[in-house]
């Protein structure tokens, strides 16, 4: 199963008349299992794409199927929001209830899941997040740190089990260790419990280390749609977007230019290493 | 030029301090970055330098100053200016040339040195096409330079900039630094609260934080030399820098000095 996006063309009004189109005639799919990685410059239609992929944003041009469930029929949306987690920019803002577990808890309970599975899935969520649910579950929300906070919220979103989840920069405003807390919780759902991962990032290294595919948008368009190595090896035509590359990538580049013909396609420490481990290869 | 000595800062209500017997010394023109985890101490440290926060045990002297003596703290804000991590809570007009304005008007400040200075201040972060827009209309890195813009035009000779970067994508982040460099070079002291330790390569010092104490201190150079502390202290050396020591363990001839990919590519291609 995937999620197949055919000619999505949509444009925000105001006063009743529609704008530029913010996406232009996206035709791609996100196959199960994979980590796509969404990058562009600020405006160029990534949060609003991914609106569409539990029809917060109604497909007025094109289509999105979920698992085979058209967006474009309003009564498909229910179930595709079964299937599709959404965490948003600095979810921590959206946290309201008086102790932790009874946040986590609200997804599955308005799912109508009985309680003793409700209860079940709050203590997995939590232990997934790596907040325990011995220490945490009654403390409030209000009183965690920045870190666990956004933990709290990822918590919520898990407890629904979603096949597919969706984040829009969330490792945005966290210290060092909270971001690597964040990836390394998003490999670990990814392969061990096989979620779909769709993460918009303007951390370039993040993206080299952890997405399978990448998607560009620019002005709206699909740029690139490939493999990380393919797509961070075209680094002119990432910067002229505004777009920067990994650090890696970076370093290949400026070697290139020294005259050593190291591939730059490589972008990530481990490959980077390996070409010297190998000994130094040309492609 | 800014002094602490031993000071000691515990929140209301909070059980253990946020700062602990911190000395420490920054010269003028120094451009000095801060460093470490969330709830280190490291915007608690930066926050007592223009007196938002007043030291618990210890003195900070500002230009001579102290930050406890009330009847110098206005002084001491005309010289320390301050810029936060959230550009929308910083502006307070629609305009951008009456943002900038709006210090030295309430200065009473008179209007012709209030133009020379906006147009200065605009200039200096490079905004001058700008001094007619909207403020909603610009971007994120644009609000941040007309925030330090407006900062300017108070004429400062220290600017603080508390995790000013956080908000903004990584052309915002480059915008911001490069004008913080440009005002370093012209004089300006600098000290550069941040999480990104890839922003700090280009400092003339850096100072590591971890609950509340300075736990490293150097150059670049020097800080990058040890990333086990780094570790530590729960932060991550730019990548740049984890490449190098692995090549260096691989038996390359690597000088402390390769901290971006330019010079990290400069020093390898010839032992290639």
């Amino acid at each position: 199963m995937s999620i197949v996006i055919n000619h999505l063309t949509f444009a925000y009004t105001q006063g009743g008349k529609p704008l530029d189109p913010t996406l232009k005639d996206l035709t791609f799919t996100i196959e199960e299992g994979s980590f796509l990685g969404i990058i562009g410059h600020t405006g160029s239609g990534k949060s609003t794409f991914v609106k569409h992929l539990n029809g917060l944003l109604p497909c007025e041009k094109g289509t999105v199927e979920v698992d085979g469930h058209d967006l474009s029929q309003k009564s498909e949306r229910k179930s595709v929001r079964a299937l599709v987690g959404m965490v948003f920019q600095y979810p921590e803002y959206q946290l309201f209830a008086e102790t932790v577990s009874e946040d986590v808890a609200f997804g599955p309970r308005n799912m109508k899941l009985d309680e003793a599975e409700v209860k079940n899935r709050v203590i997995n969520a939590m232990t997934m997040v790596g907040l325990d649910p011995e220490i945490f579950s009654e403390r409030s929300p209000f009183d965690l740190s920045g870190g666990e906070r956004r933990r709290a919220a990822i918590a919520g979103v898990l407890a629904m089990h979603p096949k597919y989840l969706v984040l829009d920069e969330p490792m945005a405003g966290l210290d060092p260790l909270g971001r690597r807390e964040i990836l390394s919780l998003l490999e670990k759902l990814r392969t061990e419990s096989g979620c779909t991962i769709i993460m918009i990032s303007h951390s370039m290294d993040d993206i080299a280390n952890h997405a399978t595919k990448v998607l560009v948008l620019d002005q709206g368009s699909i740029l690139m749609y490939d493999t990380p190595q393919n797509v961070f090896s075209k680094a002119d035509e990432l910067q002229q977007i505004g777009l920067s590359v990994p650090s890696i990538t970076k370093i290949c580049v400026e070697m290139n230019r020294r005259g050593v013909p190291i591939p730059v396609t490589i972008c990530t420490e481990d490959a980077f290493l390996n070409w010297f481990r190998e000994g130094r290869q040309h492609a | 030029m800014i002094e602490f000595d031993h000071v000691t800062f515990q929140y209301e209500k909070a059980l253990t301090p946020a700062l602990t017997n911190i000395d420490l010394t920054i010269d003028k023109g120094e451009f000095v970055a801060i460093v470490g985890h969330n709830g280190s101490g490291k915007s608690t440290l930066a926050k007592h330098v223009n007196g938002l926060l007043l030291p618990t045990e210890g003195t900070v002297t500002v230009c001579g100053m102290q930050t406890s003596n009330e009847d110098d703290l206005l002084r001491i804000r005309q010289k320390v200016g301050m810029a936060f991590q959230n550009p929308d809570n910083q502006l307070v007009t629609t305009v951008v040339e009456e943002d900038v304005a709006f210090g030295p008007e309430n200065l009473g400040i008179e209007p012709n040195e209030i133009r020379t200075r906006v147009d200065k201040a605009l200039a200096s972060v490079g905004m001058s096409d700008y001094a007619t827009f909207a403020v909603h209309h610009l971007s994120g890195g644009q609000k941040q330079r007309i925030a330090i813009a407006g900062i300017l035009a108070l004429k400062p000779q220290i600017l603080v900039l508390d995790e000013a970067s956080a908000m903004l994508d990584p052309n915002g982040r480059a915008e911001l630094l490069e004008t913080v460099h440009k005002l370093h070079r012209e004089g300006m002291t600098v000290l550069m609260v941040t999480q990104y330790m890839e922003e700090t390569t280009g400092c003339d010092r850096i100072i590591v934080m971890n609950h509340g104490k300075i736990v490293l201190e150097g150059t670049p150079e020097e800080v990058f030399r040890h990333t086990d502390l780094l570790m530590e202290s729960n932060l991550v050396p730019p990548e740049t820098v984890s490449v190098r020591d692995a090549l260096r363990s691989m038996g390359y001839a690597l000088k402390d000095r390769s901290l971006t990919a330019e010079q990290l590519a400069e020093e390898l291609c010839p032992l290639l």
